[in-house]
């Protein structure tokens, strides 16, 4: 009974989301494509959320197996 | 450079065979299925999402329109990024219910046919112009390898076929949703690798040739920065955010997508995984694009951009090349359209065709659906065929996808609702599906086929194209506008009837449903019988058959509880086959719950603590710490050493816990349901007869369950359902092992014996000795004995010597092992006989030769009881009185009869029991005797050995003397008239055991 309570994976996916709609439809994502960065960069974004999608699922995983 | 066409066409249908193959081995299990399950293959058999749009087109979108090319692919990411609250709980849904697509899907939340056609509808309008595009896509990348010398409708025409032969081997083959379509599954998969190592190749080749390496490339992009300025600019000009949202709807909402993404997933962790594979399948894929297209660009290529796939593999002069990047855009177009095709034939069976033409009970069920199915299967392909020689050539390849993208946007306000609002009606859902979708069809759907440009409506171009809204905003965003407010308005406008509220809790998992209604029918039997009069005998007794063999039940089931969940399994089953509202309707309508009977909450006890269980990680707040506090209280009984079992009302079994299950040897998935009586023996009949008993306690019964028979004591309370202030409905029965117990009595019991035979043994040595001695001088006298007639003497008189220390060892003897380990009931005993037994075993003591005993017993009073024990419980009796007597001790041991019950009785004129003391004698280990003399046992045992022959002991004492009274039921009542000599002094008050009434007298006890 305690006070505190780890967060969901559905809370952690949903700041994942918010992260992806910051890097992709914000200002922010204005701002690096109006700076013409090189061409690769929207993929480092995107694995970047892949990245933490994937961290994500991991601990998912483990619990699902527990 | 060119191919032949023969060549083409060879290389075509040799890999459509070969896919075949690789379905075919899967099937057959020739591959090992750590393969084909390995969640890899489900991870690339998403990779149909990618179809010839991305494959060609992708490079021609991102000439045209930039960046926005990659909103297709990040639009997904962002939908995947949400697996935990977005896909799993679809996932669940899909996988519990058994719903086979996005139009299930929704009929079943919403409780509407009408829900379940509008979306099939709008379905098949959004995918038959994407099936068009990947004929188109086929046709157009034949006549870009081949020349002129091909001919695009004979192609499209014979890539038809093929595909449709293959949709129908593959993709019919099942019609129930929980086999698995998994050669098809792995085909798929098959052709995901296949696109993205073709267009590796071909990207890996084209920057070879063109920039001599990704070095070069990016000095050419240095030197050109109008190409990274044509990136970028269009995405900030252009519908970046709205092209998000189409694919984010898209991603799990196209029918192919769900097809694979929740229809076909054998495991849910494999949703997980494909959360990151997924989108790591399709940045690989997508980064692909941009140097194809600047490798095109860079060597002047002439095929148009969507077709620089192609293009730069023929300027490569590779013709294994050309074929390998013209079989992956068969590939993707093929793996669209078998997928695309399975799905919506899933779609308008359930919601178009069954509910016309509804199963016939007189033709085999599943024969008939498979070939409706394949039927419908091979329209959906020609129909998309057709709009293939409908469409207008000029429009891109990505145009044609991105109005299907926007018809499955429709679906967005009405799966959020579905999985985050429980007040959503399926008036709101129709309403808002209406209203969005008619913007689609005037604004996106039709211009093209009347001539004006979609593109305008997606927000490219001028984004003012048609005037009819008056403002320069995309058909995205007005569409899904106008959707998302009378979905809204219309939902809070009307109420939900109670099997939509039934289906939204489920949805949300927020109140389970639990059966209510006694069923009317009693065995499973009963069931097919019903079901027979929809689909026919054979088919209803293989749907039982197949729920029955899921929930590992028997045909002989007839628990109610057991009986509902029957119920809901064959529903879930037909909503796989038939839809859910069509499986709703059957089931309600022949297996009917009878609602005015009332369920008791014990009975669903245990459902829903199954319930809890699988949600009690979405249990949050006071409401999870209720339900820490259940857990605790529930453990409590499942821990409790006793045996607990709760019987409902109507005498059903709701509980039985760990230890009842250790006791009984019965497991308790097997009791819980059932009747008290129909558990075997000896439970059920003990158990029954407890119940039915007035008695609160039961103590220390004997039961057979093994090789030896255990004791257990029984207890019964009444228990009020919560929130009721009638009492008494259910009743908890306790049941505890006293096996334990009584064998350490016995174990007490032999131990007492035999110290008492210590504490005799000098007597006995006497007892011996002298006959001993006697026999020593005979055999003397008989040594110088020469007369015959002497002899006979002396060797008589040996005999007779010899005989008593005979009977003396055997007395001792049958006393040492008097004790049986178990108890073999009770028996008639001679009570003459007994205490005669008792009193030569007593008076071998030598205190007890200098006292005075009667045995005034009249021969034939014969007791119910165990003989041995009694032997013993009078040797503990007399020996006390002789230990308490003076050196003028009497000692009379008397009997009489009274009302079927015999009482004994041991008086003595010794020193008589002080009043604590009295208090104490039934004590163990009490003893008034100095130490080691006395043991403190024999009282206790003694009092034990009569309860557990079901008599009882009584002591009275004073100055003169104690008297003991023992109370046995009388063997045989013929001889109640028995005369009763020495007792007849003593009173004796009626009833079914009598009590008594007693002089006096004083002794030490041995207790």
């Amino acid at each position: 009974m305690s006070p505190f309570q780890e967060s969901s994976p559905g809370a952690y996916s949903v700041l994942i989301f918010l992260l992806g709609i910051f890097l992709l439809v914000s200002p922010f994502a204005a701002w690096w494509m109006g700076i013409r960065a090189p061409w690769y960069v929207p993929f480092l974004l995107w694995l970047v959320l892949i990245a933490l999608s994937a961290a994500l699922a991991r601990s998912q995983v483990r619990r699902h197996d527990a | 450079m060119t191919l032949e066409l023969s060549t083409l066409f060879i290389a075509a249908v040799l890999y459509l065979l070969f896919l075949f193959l690789i379905a075919h081995a899967t099937e057959r299990r020739w591959l090992p299925s750590r393969l084909t399950r390995h969640p890899a293959v489900y991870v690339l058999s998403l990779g149909v999402y990618a179809t010839t749009w991305s494959y060609y087109g992708s490079v021609g979108f991102a000439q045209s329109q930039g960046l926005n090319y990659l909103t297709i692919y990040l639009g997904v990411t962002l939908a995947f990024a949400l697996a935990p609250v977005l896909l799993m709980p679809i996932l669940r849904l899909t996988r519990t219910y058994q719903l086979t697509s996005v139009a299930d899907l929704f009929a079943f939340r919403f409780n509407s046919q009408a829900a379940g056609v509008l979306v099939t509808l709008l379905m098949l309008a959004g995918v038959l112009p994407y099936v068009a595009l990947q004929i188109r896509a086929v046709a157009e990348s034949t006549a870009v390898l081949a020349g002129d010398s091909s001919s695009p409708l004979l192609v499209a025409f014979w890539f038809v076929v093929l595909v449709t032969v293959f949709t129908i081997i593959f993709g019919a083959r099942h019609v129930s949703p929980r086999e698995k379509h998994e050669g098809l599954v792995t085909a798929i998969a098959f052709e995901s690798a296949m696109k993205l190592l073709a267009l590796a190749l071909v990207a890996l080749v084209a920057v070879w040739m063109a920039f001599g390496g990704l070095g070069g490339m990016h000095d050419w992009l240095a030197d050109n920065p109008e190409q990274l300025q044509a990136l970028y600019q269009p995405a900030l000009d252009g519908p970046w955010s709205s092209l998000l949202v189409l694919a984010f709807a898209a991603g799990f909402l196209l029918p192919r997508q769900f097809q694979m993404i929740f229809t076909e997933n054998i495991q849910p962790r494999h949703l997980y995984i494909a959360s990151w594979a997924f989108p790591l399948f399709l940045l690989a894929l997508a980064i692909l694009i941009p140097p194809i297209l600047w490798a095109g660009t860079a060597m002047g290529a002439t095929t148009p951009p969507d077709y620089y796939v192609l293009g730069l593999s023929l300027i490569s002069g590779s013709p294994s090349l050309a074929i390998l990047a013209y079989l992956g855009g068969i590939s993707a177009a093929s793996a669209m359209i078998v997928v695309t095709t399975l799905a919506t034939s899933s779609m308008m069976l359930n919601h178009l065709v069954l509910p016309l033409t509804g199963p016939r009970p007189d033709r085999d069920l599943y024969d008939s659906l498979r070939w409706l199915r394949r039927v419908i299967m091979a329209a959906v392909i020609a129909a998309g065929f057709g709009f293939y020689l409908l469409l207008e050539p000029t429009t891109g390849l990505v145009g044609w996808g991105l109005i299907s993208f926007l018809a499955m946007a429709q679906l967005l306000p009405g799966i959020l609702g579905l999985l985050f609002w429980q007040r959503a009606t399926a008036v709101g859902l129709i309403a808002g599906l209406l209203g969005g979708t008619t913007i689609w069809l005037f604004t996106v759907l039709l211009p093209p086929v009347t001539g004006t440009s979609a593109m305008a409506w997606l927000g490219f171009g001028s984004g003012t194209a048609d005037g009819a809204l008056g403002m320069d905003q995309s058909a995205t965003f007005w569409s899904l506008s106008v959707n998302s407010l009378l979905f809204v308005a219309f939902s809070l406008l009307t109420r939900p009837d109670q099997q939509e509220r039934e289906a939204a809790a489920a949805c949300r998992e927020l109140a389970p449903v639990l059966p209510s209604g006694d069923l009317t029918q009693r065995s499973p039997t009963q069931f097919s019988e019903q079901l027979s009069s929809v689909m026919g005998m054979s088919a209803a007794m293989e749907e039982v058959e197949k729920a029955l063999r899921e929930l590992g039940m028997s045909w002989e089931e007839n628990r109610p509880n057991q009986l509902h969940a029957l119920r809901t399994q064959i529903q879930r089953n037909l909503s796989g086959m038939m839809g859910p509202v069509l499986a709703r309707m059957i089931v309600d309508e022949r297996l009917q719950l009878d609602r005015e009977s009332r369920t008791a909450l014990a009975q669903n006890v245990r459902l829903i603590e199954d319930r809890l269980e699988t949600s009690q990680t979405r249990l949050r707040g006071l409401a999870a710490e209720l339900d820490s506090l259940r857990r605790y209280h529930r453990q409590i009984i499942e821990n409790l050493p006793l045996g607990v079992c709760a019987v409902a009302q109507g005498g059903r079994l709701v509980r039985w816990n760990p230890a009842m299950e250790q006791l009984t040897g019965v497991p308790t998935a097997e009791v819980i349901g059932r009747q008290l009586e129909e558990l075997s023996p000896p439970w059920g009949p003990l158990l029954t007869r407890f119940m039915d008993s007035t008695d609160s306690h039961l103590h220390k019964q004997p039961v057979d369950t093994g090789p030896r028979p255990r004791w257990y004591s029984l207890h019964k309370a009444k228990v009020a359902p919560p929130g009721r202030v009638r009492s008494g409905e259910d009743t908890i029965l306790l049941v505890e092992d006293l096996t334990e117990l009584q064998l350490l009595e016995q174990e007490l019991t032999h131990s007492a014996r035999l110290a008492s035979i210590g504490r005799l043994a000098a007597g006995v040595a006497h007892e011996i000795g002298n006959p001993v001695t006697g026999i020593s001088c005979l055999a003397q006298e008989l040594r110088e004995e020469h007369d015959p007639e002497g002899v006979r003497q002396y060797a008589a008189d040996i005999l007779q010597q010899a005989d008593r220390i005979n009977r003396i060892v055997q007395s001792l003897v049958r006393y040492a092992h008097g004790g049986h380990p178990e108890r073999q009931g009770n028996q008639p005993v001679d009570l003459h006989e007994t205490v005669a037994e008792a009193l030569r075993l007593t008076m071998l003591s030598r205190r007890a030769r200098q006292l005075r005993f009667e045995n005034q017993v009249p021969v034939g009073h014969a007791a119910l009881g165990d003989a041995q024990h009694l032997v013993q419980v009078f040797v503990n009796l007399l020996t006390n009185a002789v230990d308490a007597s003076g050196d003028d001790g009497h000692i009379t041991v008397s009997s009489r009869q009274h009302h079927g019950w015999l009482q004994a009785s041991i008086r003595d004129n010794g020193c008589g029991i002080s009043r604590d003391a009295m208090d104490c004698v039934l004590e163990p280990f009490y003893t008034t005797k100095p130490p080691g003399k006395g043991t403190g046992l024999g009282l206790p045992l003694a009092y034990n050995l009569i309860r557990n022959m079901g008599g009882d002991l009584e002591i009275t004492s004073s100055a003169q003397g104690t008297r003991v009274i023992l109370s046995l039921r009388a063997a045989s009542p013929r001889l109640e008239a028995a005369v009763d000599q020495p007792a007849a002094t003593n009173s004796a008050r009626g009833g079914n055991r009598p009590s008594h009434e007693f002089e006096d007298h004083g002794t030490h006890t041995d207790r």
